[in-house]
């Protein structure tokens, strides 16, 4: 096994100065004994193991994925890859690869055809539909498949089946984002550019551990703070993470406080003068409410909410006020906490106030959790309309009633689309009887899993999984699909910086496993959906004319695909959206001068109120902001709704490591990745080790209302009260689909709450107790963990 | 003037809304959302019950600053699997119509704040002006909250 990127996650420095050019550093990575020249062919793709967008090619030899190579001339990461690509790709030819559809009979999976297995889906799909409606079916996708299946999948649901249950795992990571977006720009679409950390002065990360979520762009930091002119950095993260480490500021609140600090920092910035005045009277509305707000939380008040220095408080604020080119990420910590919404919104706010937007340097990365979150977003397949249309509008549904050649009360647009909790809610009290999971593992991934188990396991649900292995999931489903991935079928994703990547098929896959296309277009034609002059609804048939259909659907709206093409992708580097005749290279940043998507007639949201979630009327949102500036929202603290208490004093908060991907089915399968973290462990204080009488290595017991996790202790600089579990590790290896005694996955433990504006769940807030079950005996933790937080 | 009647009025309905916010959040564990955003909107009618109460001594009424929680209803928070799996529901049409009533109360006392408001300004008092500024916004977005629950949750209700 090559370890290299194992004990050295980020590679060698290439340091580079401010307003100069990023160095390239080709990654390349082959199976053992085999050199580059002994690749057949080279495979063009990206990364489907986080969500940065890394272009690489696939190298095939004797029709086996053999290796990787990190494509040099992309603007994303300039030939570099992340330790999971590096070694991940080994996952695809696993013996356990779900190779032929498997249904439930007699209480047990057994294998069967293809025509089988789509005539008892589609059987059931025709019986609900008759006896109730389009609301007994819903559809629970993945942030990991292609904008051509999105499209597919969201034009079947939302314009054939007319149902409003169609949501992404996206929900759980991604959902902020989105949502934070609307609040201030009333359209999705991230402002900001990769390029923009070539230029800016100040970096500020949210509730981003950038350096394990997505590397390379850590790696494009580290280059800049090691050349000349390095940017400093602001860090929120109540751990010790490699980003706090090289942080100018390390603020390390207590969870679920993030908009009292923001709200401080915002107090700052105001009463110190450090705002644009003229970029505020021309591009922005609500400054007058929110300086109002913000003036009740001097530094002292977030200081005691937060259990924060003051001084630390008032120094980042003061250089977040200077920064001449201030560029802003956010992720989890702020998407997955109490006031998830509010909270993002605010860290809009503080680059709007500073008029840093729109221009080299200056830009919002409301980050994404998954390679192809950001097209569930954008094709419908996530809780929104294709196109970014808003389903409060009228016009909005007429135009795409005329994309789909429907009428427009075919689309169900009475309310906002369904999302996945509540889906989760309907599955549970009976009213969704047949729910379809493609590409993700809600039995290890959603919150509260004792309660997600049992309702999917109910014996009125048909539950029907497509998947490239037995998950914990699909092992409670009634028909199970075997799906094709990454490098084994064609199409187009999207990063968070808006460029598209193709990933072309480099190999077949196993056994009888389909393209997740193919299987959404055969669902769609044995249902026979059709148009309203009598045609095929799904009028394309490959991942190419899936591509022309979705570009159409995109003319015109701010996610504008139309002037591109497979083969203008397939020619070099990624490219950025929105790309039309107008713009036919793409567009490095959204927002230059002030230019916003946000008029009534045109934008994709009203917003919601930040604390209730009520969706704002259009009325509201055109008198409010008729000349489409930005919005800056405001926002009080609420406590958050579990807090530690005598029983449970600590704050559980959950995450990530470097060398997984969620719930591990490609990770756990690649040899040294698996190796580099095989377990399950928890984080928590030298204080509070020493307080509880646990040790370094010790086996502990955590606990919270909703169940119990065992996991090795690791002490770190995380801030007291805090503990920190990863949520990567399942059942899939170890019982099944389910703990036998004590569980591991971190999700045994958190509740069944989220954002009322994004509804997002909370995985970071949950009140929970810990003790020592064994002594380590001098056991030690691998080495390979150590790499990461500390 | 006849400030004082209406401040008992609509501290008496704030009251109501109080212990109705925290009956439904503990009646419908099983809705989450319901659950959790109508307890931090009771916190809002609480507020206002402490800033009626303050304001209330200038207009010669003496009212009772403080909610008594003994009133609302101690449901327990943890819920059985089967309570979750439909046996016990008490949601669909019950939560509905529950919503419904919230939605009465909060408007009917926005419409109380109106009344308060004009009086203020008719009789050029300041300070209750603006206590009405600070609490009839915030009345209306419960009001707002309880309908948008309304629509999101009666298509599926109405059609199972």
């Amino acid at each position: 096994m090559n370890n290299n990127r194992i004990t050295d996650v980020w590679g060698a420095r290439t340091p580079y100065a401010a307003g100069t050019a990023w160095p390239v550093r080709v990654d390349t990575h082959l199976a053992e004994g085999l050199t580059e020249h002994d690749v057949d062919r080279w495979v063009q793709s990206a990364s489907i193991l986080h969500s940065n967008g890394d272009a690489l090619d696939i190298a095939v030899k004797d029709e086996r994925i053999v290796g990787v190579r990190g494509r040099a001339v992309d603007r994303v990461n300039h030939g570099r890859l992340d330790t999971k690509d590096v070694y991940g790709w080994q996952a695809n030819e696993s013996k356990d690869r779900l190779t032929t559809p498997l249904i439930r009979e007699n209480g047990t999976l057994v294998e069967t055809d293809w025509e089988t297995a789509m005539t008892r889906i589609v059987d059931t799909t025709r019986r609900l539909l008759e006896e109730q409606g389009p609301s007994a079916v819903g559809f629970h996708t993945t942030g990991q498949l292609f904008a051509e299946e999105y499209y597919t999948l969201a034009t079947i649901a939302h314009g054939g089946i007319g149902t409003k249950h169609l949501d992404g795992n996206t929900r759980l990571c991604t959902a902020t984002a989105a949502a934070a977006l609307k609040e201030s720009f009333a359209s999705d679409g991230q402002p900001g550019s990769y390029t923009d950390v070539d230029h800016a002065d100040v970096i500020a990360l949210f509730g981003h551990n950038v350096a394990e979520t997505q590397s390379v762009l850590w790696m494009r930091m580290l280059d800049r703070l090691a050349g000349d002119d390095p940017p400093q950095i602001i860090c929120v993260d109540p751990r010790p993470t490699p980003v706090a480490r090289h942080a100018t500021v390390h603020l390390a609140p207590r969870p679920g406080t993030n908009v009292a600090l923001m709200n401080a920092l915002l107090h700052e910035i105001i009463t110190n003068g450090w705002i644009d005045r003229d970029y505020i009277d021309a591009h922005v509305i609500g400054f007058d409410d929110l300086a109002k707000v913000v003036k009740e939380y001097p530094p002292e008040r977030a200081a005691e909410i937060c259990d924060v220095p003051v001084g630390q408080i008032r120094e980042a604020a003061r250089i977040l006020g200077h920064a001449q080119r201030l560029l802003s990420t956010v992720l989890q910590g702020f998407y997955q906490s109490h006031q998830a919404t509010a909270a993002a919104v605010q860290v809009n706010n503080l680059n709007l106030v500073r008029g840093m937007l729109g221009k080299p340097g200056c830009g919002i990365f409301q980050m994404n959790g998954q390679p192809t979150a950001q097209n569930t977003r954008e094709c419908g397949a996530d809780g929104d309309l294709p196109g970014f249309r808003n389903w409060n509008n009228p016009d909005h549904i007429a135009d795409l009633a005329r994309v789909w050649n429907v009428n427009p009360d075919d689309i169900p647009h009475y309310s906002a689309p369904t999302h996945l909790m509540q889906m989760m809610r309907y599955v549970e009290e009976g009213s969704i009887r047949q729910l379809w999971v493609s590409g993700t593992n809600p039995a290890v991934s959603l919150p509260e899993l004792a309660r997600i188990r049992a309702l999917l396991s109910k014996d009125d649900l048909q539950l029907i999984v497509q998947d490239i292995f037995l998950t914990e999931t699909a092992q409670l489903a009634d028909v199970v699909l075997p799906a094709a991935t990454w490098g084994e079928k064609t199409g187009t994703f999207t990063n968070v910086d808006r460029t598209v990547h193709i990933s072309d098929k480099a190999v077949e896959p196993p056994g009888e496993a389909k393209p997740d296309l193919e299987i959404f277009i055969d669902y769609a034609r044995r249902l026979d959906l059709r148009d309203k002059d009598g045609g095929p609804l799904i009028s394309w048939s490959d991942p190419e004319s899936a591509f022309e259909a979705w570009k159409a659907c995109s003319r015109g709206r701010p996610c504008d695909y139309t002037g591109i093409t497979y083969d203008k992708l397939r020619r070099g580097s990624g490219i950025q959206w929105p790309c039309t005749e107008d713009n036919p290279d793409g567009t490095e940043r959204l927002y230059r001068d002030g230019a916003f998507f946000s008029d009534p007639d045109y934008c994709e949201s009203y917003g919601r109120d930040l604390e209730t979630g009520a969706p704002v009327t259009a009325t509201e949102y055109r008198a409010m902001n008729p000349d489409a500036k930005a919005i800056l929202r405001a926002a009080e603290y609420i406590p958050p709704h579990e807090l530690p208490s005598e029983e449970y004093p600590f704050q559980l908060i959950t995450g990530r490591t470097i060398y997984h991907f969620h719930t591990r089915t490609k990770t756990g399968r690649a040899p040294e990745l698996n190796h580099a973290a095989p377990e399950v462990w928890v984080e928590l204080s030298t204080a509070d080790a020493r307080s509880a009488g646990i040790q370094d290595g010790d086996l502990t017991e955590i606990t919270t209302p909703r169940g119990l996790v065992q996991a090795k202790a690791r002490i770190t600089d995380i801030r007291s009260g805090v503990i920190f579990l990863p949520f990567h590790y399942g059942y899939w290896d170890t019982t099944g689909s389910a703990p036998d005694g004590p569980g591991r996955a971190a999700n045994e433990l958190t509740l069944t709450d989220w954002d009322p504006a994004s509804k997002q769940p909370i995985f970071k807030t949950a009140a929970a107790a810990i003790r020592r079950v064994s002594s380590a005996a001098g056991t030690s933790v691998p080495a390979g963990m150590k790499e990461g937080s500390r | 003037m006849k400030i004082g009647p209406v401040l008992v009025s609509i501290h008496r309905s704030e009251m109501n809304l109080y212990h109705d916010l925290l009956q439904l959040s503990a009646r419908y564990v099983t809705e989450p959302e319901v659950h959790h955003v109508a307890k931090d909107l009771a916190q809002w009618s609480r507020n206002h019950i402490a800033k009626l109460a303050e304001i209330a001594t200038d207009y010669g009424e003496a009212l009772q600053a403080e909610t008594s929680d003994a009133r609302a209803s101690k449901h327990a928070e943890q819920h059985t699997h089967s309570e979750s799996l439909g046996i016990d529901n008490p949601s669909g049409l019950a939560l509905l119509w529950d919503l419904r009533t919230i939605h009465m109360t909060a408007s009917g006392i926005a419409v109380q704040w109106t009344m308060l408001s004009q009086g203020a300004k008719a009789l050029q008092q300041s300070d209750l002006l603006s206590v009405v500024t600070q609490c009839q916004p915030e009345t209306q977005r419960q009001q707002t909250w309880a309908q948008a629950q309304i629509k999101q949750l009666s298509p599926q209700v109405l059609s199972s």
